[in-house]
């Protein structure tokens, strides 16, 4: 048998290598393919969050208005000294500008007409009255003696708004009143020296707005913006240093979230390796096995990677740190195959090798794949990433353990154990034995049920948690500055906001004016406190004409009268004759979205107005309204307001998200129990009934231990931690099963079984761990629930053992 | 955005109680000294006759009244003739007050903000600094503490849009004051009997502390 193997032509030999050499060329070079050219990296945070509308306009109406911020970016330069504030923002402007990071710089505003808003409203002006003035004309019941006061408050009002009209055009205000409600802007910020500039106690800030030549999504402009604002906050900090830069953009969430998951994938991939390394080294102590160890693992991540991008397109940053941990699970395989290795007789064959380590290793390939097979099932696009990668990394790795690896193990470099491993090897199954003797065969049980006396307590405790931050997680230092340009600025609140929608566009603004008298109405806490929505810009045609029916009926029905109102308040005659003709000559024509849209001023309230949309293939319209205060006190009102109104849908995405994370958290409880059954059938199959629950025991107890230790530690179960847990299961069986394959294999020796199992066990612990100290709660979850899970189920592998099994040894 | 200021009222309202104690040297002396008497002061009271001479009207409005500006709270402007009314202004907007003493129209700060504005630019004034009025006006001023003429000329373009200049002129308190708007239209208002108004009655204290 020893000379199997170089008895068959070389060239099968080189073929097999070939085979697998072209395969690593193809996988790699894709990879470096994808990643030289535009960075197939997915740093966009929402992109993490499944599909959660049922209505796909909703659906929309999120990812577009993310897109409408998503490529502003805001700057606040603050400082006591109000000129060095603004000299500072006109310097931080134009580096900036220099910079050439960004498609425009606007640090001071380009002279602007302000008389260009009143100019597109004046035409269109006997349709629009505000509310108050609507209802005055309703209500007043004194006629032309109302009409004359109304006359005189405007006339000697000793306050005028920034949208002052002119008397001749509106004599009695109307337009005014409804121009100064124009919700144009939601600060304070005030225009000086050309610059937008809030005055907050003794500070002064300045505000620079920016955009940028791409996608605030593509690693390309986040390098460009990023290196172009620290230079020209270097040089600000040098030239004013009293002045401070507060930012605000996705650009710079993006930016963040990709550098952090970088720094964890360097982290956890050169620790787990290292840690590894030195693991087999100690071990193995062959600089050969520990090489061919990584060949298998570094084959099995490569193909992941190439797979995963070739299936997805683009890689999750929750993927990539994952495939960094995937190493120490990888590694398993030819752990396994080293042990057999090791522990042969003299005349090993590497291909028998192979087949008599094969049973173990797809036992425990098929319960790893069926726990991340759950995890594909999970809709969250993250998840199925992650499933895929794994999948695809360990069946590689598996491979080229059963087919790769005894090409490149001759039976002629074999020198056998040394004395060290021996000894190694002897040790551990001493101690394996005694630990088999505690807790195996009919002990298992007992320490089954004190396990179960001691957890029980813990499992009461439970509590969930199902935040949408475990999939999205904001840097707390920009989340600060966001809040700094925030108070100053105000941004709009995009993550909750009503979508109407209707077959035409005025359908769609009667029912946006209709949604705002109901919000108006809701009483107290309920109070929304405004809102913001097209109808405030552009009112149904509706409305316009019942505005113009108001005015014809209280106003211009008799022209005569309204003459001598005007000029017994003085005003000259022409200016009285021309402004009641020019009521008559108007047509009436109403004030229209496009007409709005465009107006140059408009675009900063462009995102309210979404335009056509196809829903279920029904055209139609839609547009946003957006609330300005959403508590939990007024959320239920809200989410009823929407319920009763036809064409109208609140959308809280944060809350979708969480209600989902809750749905599947309960359901994953199913799912366990589901993978564990299948499980258990795939070991029946194997080692009979009771071999087959002596090999699930560890594990299941290792899923409750682990439990419990939640429940104790008052850390609130998570999603992520439910489908950990199967995880727990797919990984945690493996180590029982080798124990057992270990048993049953012929001339086997126990100890060297042993120690492979506790080394592929540390390994595995390794990079879960590192994974467990990842700053994204979801990675976090994975790895803390992974290493308790696998740490317990490790430790339990013994009762997994045949009573019998010290016999083969 | 322009931000324009409705500063009239309160404008007036600042300089009513300008009150140097001493002849000023240069410039920015006397403006500071002109305003800065008013930190002392709780608030002032006067009586007043504007003349709003505008394009629209055959001849100019001719309407007289009384003002109290009180500093922690805001202004009270009632008009007595032609035509009763009242305009309250404070920090969270402008109310229209008729002859019942009915609020008949509640503007919020949100929808006129330049309030905002004008009102954090007096305290910032009344605690003597008075950047806040550079950063809107180049001012120009003359004369002694005892009778002063100050020239305030926007120099923000969006506020020259709507104002060509301001005219002032007074002693211990304001004596005029001069509106040219960019549109031609030109506001004289005439102040007397200027006080100071430590105390106010209990009728004009609920005007300005309702909401």
């Amino acid at each position: 048998m020893t000379s199997r193997l170089f008895q068959r032509p070389a060239t099968s030999l080189w073929r097999v290598r070939a085979a697998w050499l072209a395969l690593t060329l193809v996988a790699v070079l894709y990879c470096a393919h994808r990643f030289s050219g535009p960075s197939p990296l997915e740093t966009n945070l929402l992109a993490l969050l499944p599909a959660t509308e049922a209505n796909p306009v909703a659906e929309r109406a999120v990812a577009q208005l993310a897109n409408a911020l998503g490529d502003r970016t805001v700057f606040l330069v603050s400082s006591r000294d109000a000129d060095h504030a603004k000299a500072a923002a006109r310097r931080l402007g134009s580096t900036l500008q220099e910079s050439g990071a960004f498609a425009s710089v606007t640090a001071e505003l380009p002279p602007f007409d302000i008389a260009q808003i009143g100019a597109l409203y004046t035409p269109y002006r006997f349709g629009l009255l505000t509310r108050d003035d609507r209802d005055a004309l309703a209500h007043s019941s004194g006629g032309a003696a109302s009409l004359r006061d109304a006359l005189m408050q405007r006339i000697y009002n000793p306050v005028r708004g920034p949208l002052a009209t002119q008397l001749a055009d509106d004599p009695f205000g109307w337009l005014e009143h409804w121009l100064s409600d124009l919700p144009l802007a939601t600060s304070n910020l005030d225009l000086e020296d050309n610059m937008l500039v809030a005055h907050r106690g003794d500070t002064t800030s300045v505000l620079v707005v920016t955009t940028l030549h791409g996608s605030a999504y593509e690693s390309r402009v986040q390098r460009s913006v990023l290196s172009a604002v620290s230079q020209a906050q270097a040089s600000l900090r040098s030239a004013w240093p009293d002045a401070s830069v507060a930012r605000a953009g996705a650009v710079f969430h993006a930016e963040s979230a990709r550098r952090a998951s970088e720094r964890e994938v360097h982290l956890i991939g050169i620790a787990s390796a290292c840690g590894i390394a030195l693991l087999m080294l100690w071990v193995f102590r062959s600089p050969r096995l520990l090489l061919l160890g990584f060949l298998s693992t570094a084959l099995g991540v490569a193909c992941a990677l190439a797979l995963t991008l070739a299936v997805f397109g683009r890689l999750h940053l929750l993927t990539l740190v994952f495939g960094a941990s995937l190493i120490g699970e990888a590694v398993d395989y030819s752990i396994q195959y080293f042990v057999v290795y090791l522990g042969a007789p003299r005349d090993w064959d590497a291909k028998r090798g192979a087949r008599s380590v094969r049973p173990a290793l797809s036992v425990a390939l098929a319960t790893s794949l069926l726990g991340y097979a759950i995890l594909a099932w999970a809709p969250f696009p993250a998840l199925k990433q992650i499933a895929c990668f794994a999948m695809t990394g360990i069946c590689v790795a598996f491979a080229s353990v059963m087919w790769l690896l005894p090409t490149l193990l001759p039976a002629s470099i074999r020198k056998g154990p040394k004395a060290t491993q021996r000894r190694l090897f002897a040790r551990a199954e001493v101690l394996l034995a005694r630990w088999q003797r505690a807790i195996g065969g009919k002990g298992s049980w007992a320490v089954a049920i004190v396990l179960v006396a001691i957890c029980a307590p813990g499992w009461l405790m439970l509590t969930s948690d199902d935040d949408i931050h475990l999939l999205i997680q904001r840097d707390p230092a920009l989340v600060a500055q966001e809040n700094q340009v925030r108070d100053a600025v105000g941004i709009d609140n995009t993550a909750q906001f009503f979508v109407v929608q209707g077959a035409t566009q005025d359908s769609v603004l009667e029912r946006a004016e209709a949604l705002g008298a109901k919000l108006d109405a809701l009483p107290g806490d309920q109070s929304v406190d405004g809102w913001r929505s097209v109808t405030q810009f552009v009112p149904s045609a509706r409305r316009q004409g019942e505005d113009r029916a108001l005015l014809a009926r209280h106003v211009f029905a008799d022209p005569a009268a309204m003459r001598a109102t005007l000029l017994q308040a003085g005003f000259r005659d022409d200016i009285a004759d021309a402004w009641i003709g020019s009521f008559a000559e108007s047509d009436g024509q109403p004030l229209t979205v496009e007409r709005w849209l465009a107006a140059r001023w408009s675009r900063p309230f462009a995102h309210l107005w979404l335009g056509a949309v196809d829903a279920n293939g029904q055209r139609g319209y839609a547009a946003v309204v957006m609330p300005r205060r959403v508590t939990p006190q007024n959320l239920p009102a809200l989410i009823a307001t929407a319920h009763a109104m036809e064409g109208v849908a609140f959308v809280d995405k944060a809350a979708s998200v969480s209600k989902l994370f809750g749905e599947y958290r309960v359901d994953s409880g199913m799912w366990l129990g589901g993978a564990l059954l299948l499980v258990l059938v795939l070991v029946i199959a194997r080692y009979r009934l009771r071999g087959g629950i002596a090999i699930i025991l560890p594990v299941l107890l290792a899923v409750g231990v682990t439990l419990a230790a939640f429940g104790y530690a008052h850390v609130p179960l998570n999603l992520f931690n439910c489908l950990a847990l199967m995880l727990v299961l797919g990984v945690g069986a493996n180590y029982a099963v080798f124990l057992r394959e270990g048993c049953l294999r012929d001339g086997a020796d126990l100890g060297a079984v042993w120690t492979g199992v506790l080394l592929s066990a540390a390994t595995t612990l390794l990079s879960f761990g590192m994974l467990g100290m990842s700053a994204m709660p979801a990675l976090k979850s994975f790895g803390v629930t992974l290493t308790l899970g696998i740490l317990v189920a490790v430790l339990l592998a013994p009762m997994g053992m045949p009573t019998e099994g010290r016999k083969h040894a | 955005m322009g931000a324009l200021t409705m500063f009239r009222a309160l404008l007036v309202a600042l300089l009513v109680a300008a009150a140097p104690a001493q002849a000023a040297n240069g410039n920015s002396a006397l403006v500071s000294q002109a305003t800065s008497r008013l930190a002392q002061m709780k608030g002032v009271r006067a009586q007043f006759t504007q003349t709003q001479t505008l394009s629209a009207m055959k001849q100019p409005l001719v309407s007289t009244g009384m003002l109290v500006f009180e500093r922690d709270r805001g202004v009270i402007w009632r008009v007595d003739t032609p035509y009763a009314a009242t305009y309250v202004i404070t920090d969270a907007g402008v109310a229209e007050v008729d002859a019942n003493g009915r609020r008949i129209r509640t503007k919020s700060a949100q929808g006129v903000r330049g309030v905002a504005q004008v009102s954090k630019m007096i305290r910032a004034m009344l605690g003597g600094d008075l950047s806040a009025l550079y950063s809107q006006f180049d001012v120009d001023a003359e004369g002694s503490a005892s009778d002063w003429t100050l020239g305030l000329k926007p120099n923000q373009p969006q506020l020259a849009q709507a104002i060509k200049g301001l005219h002032m002129t007074g002693g211990a308190f304001l004596r005029s004051l001069r509106i040219d708007l960019a549109n031609g239209d030109v506001t004289r208002i005439e102040f007397t009997k200027s006080e100071a108004a430590d105390d106010l009655p209990p009728a004009e204290r609920t005007l300005l502390s309702a909401p």
